[in-house]
């Protein structure tokens, strides 16, 4: 997305504004530091934008002001246009911006999946026929038509999580924000849910933002957001943002494993070249510099 | 010497009604005394079915499991000692935090072991030492906690038991890659301070291979292989083709080799690869 067309044909779908969050606001009489302090950030339409930082960095409270679960202490979020702070929009909001939690455990309302799907829709208040049309597509974009009969409860983690995307893909949205959806999740479910966002994002051109712990889903994004102590303190393609160790160290991440053996080898003065991130990179550039050294 | 060993093990869940469902099956396998072992498999491979008899909280539907050689269940009481000797920390432990202070939680097991004050007072600044819990922190509700902390605080009460094994079930999952560091060196630290058995249940092929001894790997409920780390990954395709990871160096190992480069496969940590891409650059004749 970023890097191929230049940002003016670029249709922003959220826009944080000088926004802070502070958690001590309403009824925590303690003094707290604002969980994220004078964000600015836009997230373009079509956009796989990955957002790092280490635990208490500020980066689920943007996940959760992106459709006003939270809303800003000072600044704003706009969601096209719609300012998050507006409690009038907020029905507006969230059929375009859903979230999808860290539990999966913790998303399920029903005791069937394809009515677990039909929640949201249902809250809408969509008609009947066409809510039976939405589960049923929403179900089969993410592999789990065969499950609709099934009781959540005793599927797997990465299908649980994959319903949990189905229940917001039959509201509609135009994006999708994922709060470390792969984290309580096995090698096999993390695989499941991963492939099935970069799915949407390439085959539906839903906008997605994946925050989450783990290096190597963030190379799969256009865009990797770093966040530190409350700010954003990188903003790039994924080449852009692992050539920069440092704050990548600073900001308690670490390297995706092709960027670190890489970076090891440069140590030892062997330089493979630039943007080297996968096992998949580092293996091409090894052997191509085997080849071309011979 | 054998700590713990469990011979012919197999453990039915519902037996006897319609839903039964053998979890695993003739498991006979040996814990060394001092030994730190990793198990792998993917979920529904009987991992957690298996550690939950190393300290009784399940009783084999068939088979026995002995501890120093002696059945752990053969008697109440001596099933009631084996919580003791094994500490279990399940996974997410901290959602199992439930006093008013820190303190109190750790306090919880060795309380109930029936210790004297003084000898729990003890413990618990112990184990708040080894998982780096600062004297502030005690007399905090667990609920003030961060989650890295909490973690650490649940930990804390099974060590504070002073147990001979320590059973640790995804002691990293959820947590940030400093976080996960942090862990596993208190870990290691731990091991090397007191001498103990440690058994470590992962995920994370990474994790695992980068601090355990020996690797079990489990698979469809039974002991698939049982050997040291080095031997395990010295078959890495196995691996893959049972449906689980291999730590992501060795990836780029299989990679290369894929590519026609003569170069070994057999590397499970980061400093192995570097010392094997410097080597075979050097073979080569292309760096010195």
């Amino acid at each position: 997305m970023r890097g191929t067309d230049t940002k003016e044909n670029l249709i922003p779908i959220i826009e944080f504004k000088n926004a802070c969050f502070s958690y001590d606001s309403e009824d925590m009489g303690a003094e707290l530091s604002p969980a994220v302090k004078d964000i600015n950030l836009t997230i373009y339409r079509g956009e796989f934008v990955a957002v790092l930082g280490h635990n208490g960095s500020g980066k689920s409270t943007i996940a959760k002001m992106t459709n006003a679960i939270l809303r800003p202490t000072s600044g704003k979020v706009f969601v096209e246009g719609m300012d998050t702070s507006d409690e009038e929009l907020e029905i507006k909001i969230r059929q375009l911006v859903g979230l999808v939690f860290q539990n999966p455990d913790n998303q399920i309302v029903s005791t069937i999946v394809e009515e677990d799907v039909a929640f949201g829709p249902e809250n809408l208040g969509v008609p009947p026929a066409e809510i039976r049309q939405r589960v049923d597509e929403a179900l089969k974009t993410v592999g789990m038509f065969e499950y609709r009969f099934h009781e959540p409860h005793k599927l797997s983690g990465g299908q649980k999580q994959r319903v949990a995307i189905a229940g917001i893909l039959a509201m509609k949205t135009d994006c999708i924000v994922l709060d470390e959806p792969t984290a309580m999740l096995d090698p096999v479910g993390r695989r499941e849910v991963i492939g099935t966002i970069k799915r949407l994002n390439k085959e539906l051109g839903i906008t997605v933002v994946l925050v989450t712990h783990f290096m190597d889903e963030a190379v799969l994004a256009d865009r990797i957001i770093v966040m530190n102590d409350g700010t954003i303190v990188k903003d790039g393609t994924p080449a852009e943002v692992f050539s920069d160790v440092k704050t990548i160290k600073e900001s308690g991440l670490e390297l995706p494993i092709g960027a670190n053996m890489a970076e090891r080898l440069k140590k030892s003065g062997i330089n493979l070249g630039k943007g080297i991130l996968t096992a998949e990179d580092f293996a091409t550039a090894f052997s191509q510099f085997v080849v071309n050294n011979r | 010497m054998s700590l713990l060993e469990l011979k012919n093990v197999s453990y039915t869940y519902g037996a006897g009604t319609p839903f039964e469902i053998t979890a695993i099956k003739n498991i006979n396998l040996t814990i060394e005394k001092g030994s730190f072992v990793g198990i792998i498999g993917h979920t529904g491979s009987g991992k957690s079915t298996l550690v939950q008899h190393f300290n009784a909280l399940l009783k084999p539907t068939e088979g026995q499991v002995l501890l120093n050689g002696e059945d752990i269940n053969r008697s109440k009481h001596s099933a009631h000692e084996a919580r003791f000797k094994v500490g279990l920390c399940f996974q997410y432990p901290e959602y199992q935090l439930f006093e008013t202070t820190v303190y109190k939680d750790i306090a919880f097991g060795p309380t109930n072991m029936g210790l004297s004050e003084e000898e729990i007072k003890a413990r618990v600044l112990e184990a708040a030492e080894f998982v780096g819990l600062t004297d502030e922190l005690l007399n905090k509700s667990p609920f003030e906690l961060s989650g890295g902390e909490k973690r650490r605080a649940a930990i804390a009460g099974i060590i504070a038991m002073r147990p001979e094994v320590l059973v640790l079930d995804e002691p990293t999952a959820g947590l940030d890659p400093s976080g996960r560091k942090k862990i596993l060196s208190m870990i290691c630290e731990y091991r090397e301070k007191t001498d103990s058995t440690v058994i470590i249940v992962s995920h994370s092929m990474e994790d695992v291979a980068a601090i355990a001894d020996k690797i079990i790997v489990m698979n469809k409920g039974q002991v698939y292989k049982y050997a040291d780390v080095h031997e395990i990954f010295a078959h890495s395709g196995e691996l893959a083709s049972l449906g689980l990871e291999v730590p992501p160096v060795t990836n780029i190992f299989l990679k290369l080799k894929e590519m026609g480069l003569n170069i070994r496969t057999d590397i499970y940590t980061k400093d192995q690869a570097e010392k094997e891409l410097l080597r075979y650059l050097q073979k080569e004749g292309i760096a010195w």
